[in-house]
């Protein structure tokens, strides 16, 4: 029997929402890309016009937004229902003041936590999640946290594609050369391509203390 | 405290936590003095700009990919 179901449900709805997410990133990407064409110069038949977008136009909204949102409640409900089963494995039944997986900046604080939220757990239990505090290093725990209490409280997550693009104006005929490029735009023989970087990127703005962190996906998982 | 983290990296370091604790109760494994994690540090993109320091301390990264491009010359996201 899988003890920790709920919380593997959880870290699923994770991973669906992810998947999602970058689906929808691309969306919004494509969409950006979209904008910035203007077709041809009014002035100069000529020439066609590429609009740079303005620093606000790369604020990411909607959906991307609520499925970060929900990714990170989603993994902080899976660690705090972790510490559930251990209480409840414990033999303590639990009323309303659930356990739940202790996040803190530092020790003392941990230590006043722990008195009510870890209650039920093992000493060894309690140290072990004391290791993966933010304070030893553990950053993910505090993105984990600091992103899941806006979402929980309502606040919306302030979000900014800083993802790389290359923009090519090219010959119609000349499409077999981009292959695996958008096409975002069409003109009389001319087309308009993009490509963004291999490493899509999109930033908290939320006055964390916090620097930009870059990754891929690894293909084979 | 820096966050250099992305979001993928986030979920795996996540599901470490809990794999450790999953072995803890149901095979009675001890848990580790130190956590591994298998994507402690994520390949860093020579194209990315460094953002000025004070832009870097506010901003937190929460996501990237290396998705496909699609295939085709006209592929577009779904």
């Amino acid at each position: 029997m899988n003890q920790l179901q709920d919380s593997d449900d959880r870290l699923e709805a994770a991973k669906v929402d992810y998947d999602e997410f970058l689906v929808q990133l691309d969306r919004f990407l494509f969409s950006y890309i979209k904008r910035m064409w203007k077709g041809r110069d009014p002035n100069r038949a000529d020439n066609y016009v590429v609009q740079l977008p303005s620093h606000k136009d790369n604020n990411i909204a909607g959906r991307p937004r609520v499925l970060v949102g929900r990714i990170v409640e989603s993994l902080r409900s899976a660690l705090d229902y972790a510490v559930f089963v251990l209480s409840e494995r414990n033999g303590h039944r639990l009323n309303a003041r659930h356990p739940k997986f202790v996040i803190v900046d530092d020790r003392d604080t941990f230590d006043h936590a722990a008195k009510v939220a870890l209650k039920h757990l093992t000493q060894q239990e309690r140290s072990f999640v004391e290791r993966l505090q933010p304070y030893h290093g553990n950053v993910v725990l505090a993105l984990i946290r600091d992103a899941s209490n806006r979402t929980k409280h309502r606040r919306l997550l302030s979000m900014s594609h800083n993802t790389n693009l290359t923009l090519v104006l090219a010959d119609a005929k000349d499409e077999h050369k981009y292959s695996g490029w958008w096409r975002v735009a069409s003109d009389s023989g001319s087309a308009f391509f993009a490509k963004p970087s291999e490493f899509r990127r999109a930033t908290m703005l939320n006055g964390y203390e916090s620097s930009p962190g870059i990754g891929r996906r690894d293909p084979s998982n | 405290m820096k966050a250099v983290q992305a979001l993928d990296v986030v979920i795996r370091q996540t599901e470490s936590v809990l794999y450790v604790i999953a072995e803890y109760l149901n095979n009675g494994t001890a848990f580790p003095d130190v956590i591994k994690f298998d994507h402690q540090k994520p390949p860093v993109d020579p194209l990315q700009p460094e953002l000025p320091p004070e832009e870097s301390r506010r901003r937190l990264s929460v996501a990237t990919t290396a998705t496909p491009l699609g295939q085709g010359t006209t592929a577009t996201p779904r």
